[in-house]
């Protein structure tokens, strides 16, 4: 929240946390103008220029501030601004980071598809998280790469090595258990069709973790109400 | 060691977990990172 009271301030933002690696600064821009709802137009253009503005007065300021002179520049997955660098703020390399369909959501899609591209031709080179965005990038970039999602495997191998108490939150292991992680919300689930899956299904728990996004419309199908969902 | 400025689509400070920003305290391990967080506009600060 911290961050978020920041952009009112009207000041490009800098941030060093102790948790946090020592060589690494978080900036926070002032607020941009609201562009999404706007049609692919001149207006938008003019508009998201503006914007674009903000962007290359934080790295003017971060140059100067920290002294850069030899830097990469790496935009993940942002295709609405970044475009065309002015002189004075020229990298060595940029590169353009695809971690997801931009085209599979609308609000996402609208400015994104066209940006995702252009930044794709522009840029030295693309990565990308999956093999199919890369099929995606590569027909558009002749620099695209495939670059996988890491894990912490230590983390995630301690429960195949270890054996770890239950946790107490989760329901009897007397019936089987269907497990989701991730964020709770209407963008990744389905919650009429799990409702009714949970209701078919009563000889098997369903437990859900992660963050509820979405309690309202979790609600709204009964998610809380039914015995064998668990969040 | 290399100086790097990552602009993401995620924040710090956001409710979903960020694989940009976990690739930018990667990096800054071993180089100077910089990472410029999603631009908000004012009805994203206000909701």
């Amino acid at each position: 929240m911290q961050n978020r009271r920041a952009v009112f301030t009207g000041k490009i933002g800098f941030h060093t946390h102790g948790k946090w690696p020592e060589l690494l600064t978080v900036i926070t821009l002032p607020t941009f103008l609201p562009i999404n709802f706007l049609p692919e137009s001149k207006l938008y253009r003019l508009i998201n220029r503006l914007n674009e503005q903000l962007l290359w007065k934080a790295l003017r300021t971060v140059l100067r501030r920290y002294r850069l002179q030899h830097w990469v520049f790496l935009n993940v997955y942002y295709p609405y601004t970044g475009f065309e660098f002015p002189e004075d703020l020229q990298p060595l390399l940029k590169c353009y980071y695809s971690v997801d369909d931009i085209s599979q959501e609308s609000y996402t899609a609208k400015h994104g598809v066209m940006g995702e591209k252009r930044m794709a031709e522009i840029y030295d080179f693309v990565l990308t998280t999956s093999k199919v965005l890369y099929q995606k990038m590569i027909a558009v970039s002749p620099h695209a790469y495939w670059l996988p999602n890491a894990a912490d495997v230590t983390l995630f191998s301690r429960a195949a090595v270890w054996k770890l108490p239950r946790p107490h939150d989760m329901p009897p292991s007397d019936k089987p258990c269907a497990v989701y992680i991730g964020n709770i919300d209407t963008a990744r689930n389905d919650f009429a069709l799990l409702a009714e899956l949970a209701s078919r299904c009563s000889d098997i728990n369903i437990v859900l973790i992660g963050l509820l996004t979405s309690p309202i419309e979790a609600d709204a199908v009964g998610l809380h109400r039914l015995p064998n969902v668990f969040f | 060691m290399q100086d790097i400025v990552v602009f993401s689509h995620s924040r710090t400070d956001g409710a979903y977990s960020s694989t940009a920003f976990s690739l930018a305290k990667a990096l800054a391990n071993k180089n100077r990172a910089f990472y410029i967080e999603q631009p908000l506009t004012r009805k994203d600060v206000i909701s």
